[in-house]
């Protein structure tokens, strides 16, 4: 055997490992939580209009960003475990670093429109920017679902930021929080049948 | 030197489609189903059967067939004797290439 041929070999062998481990990057148990902490998040919202203070919404969102995140690195953490891989290599943590930059941008652009009086823009701009981490996580992790449901939360997100713009929460609340439900459901079920 | 450690090869992962069965069985800890091989591997279910036929006549891989919601489903995993020969051909590999670098 050839030099050239044995590199080739390894090669397809790291690539084959490595979509290997794709598979359980996401587990259907990250999408079912996200999906009820965003409906819980947006059912308190609609109290706290009526009810709270706007200080109020700004802190269960930081709260349902920090559960939703510690949850999904314990879900992470513990098929990581089973599976006997490394729970943050360096392609895991390329992959959470594109995530969080953009993400870092809306976290911003969310503090700009609340300054602005324009927070009914801030679920379009959550959908939008999901859809970019959903595509680009399909895009680097090739990953197929995702595509699918990155499109639909960009679509959500355009419809929420132009011509649903007064029910732009309702719009993210069914966009994302039943979206991401259905999704892990439908991964849950898949998998057991495959 | 190479060619020594070429004829302790291996030949059943000569082939690309088992080299990546075995990858993909090896990285994974749990069974992995028929369909979760086609999809990584992008083979054709007849051709799938005949590269796992040859991996399981050798002892590589197991397979198991069960029921689930009434619908047939088989998994696979690496054998210990495959894991021990998968490691031991990517130990050659890696001296193949130390060797023609050095």
């Amino acid at each position: 055997m050839k030099q050239e041929e044995a590199l080739e070999q390894i090669r397809l062998i790291r690539e084959m490992m490595q979509k290997a481990s794709h598979r359980f990057l996401f587990s259907p148990w990250q999408w079912i939580e996200w999906g009820v902490l965003i409906i819980i998040g947006y059912l308190t919202t609609y109290w706290l209009q009526n009810h709270g203070q706007p200080n109020h919404i700004i802190i269960l969102w930081a709260c349902i960003f920090i559960i939703g995140s510690a949850l999904e690195s314990y879900i992470w953490m513990a098929a990581a475990r089973r599976r006997g891989i490394e729970p943050f290599n360096a392609f895991i943590v390329k992959l959470w670093a594109v995530a969080f930059a953009i993400m870092t941008m809306s976290i911003i652009l969310s503090f700009i429109f609340i300054d602005l009086r324009q927070a009914l823009y801030i679920p379009g701009l959550w959908l939008m920017t999901m859809g970019v981490v959903m595509v680009t996580f399909f895009i680097l992790a090739e990953r197929k679902d995702l595509l699918l449901f990155g499109a639909t939360q960009m679509v959500g997100g355009i419809l929420a930021v132009s011509f649903l713009l007064k029910h732009s929460m309702l719009v993210g609340a069914v966009f994302f929080g039943i979206g991401a439900l259905i999704h892990g459901i439908y991964s849950l079920l898949k998998m057991k049948h495959l | 030197m190479v060619t020594d450690i070429t004829k302790k090869l291996d030949k059943i992962f000569h082939e690309r489609a088992r080299l990546g069965v075995m990858s993909i069985l090896v990285a994974s800890e749990k069974d992995v189903s028929f369909s979760e091989l086609i999809n990584d591997l992008e083979l054709t279910r007849g051709n799938l059967s005949v590269h796992i036929k040859i991996l399981e006549d050798n002892g590589y891989v197991k397979s198991k067939k069960e029921f689930v919601n009434r619908k047939p489903r088989t998994t696979f995993r690496v054998t210990k004797t495959g894991r021990k020969a998968f490691e031991e051909y990517l130990k050659l590999l890696e001296q193949i290439v130390k060797n023609v670098n050095g």
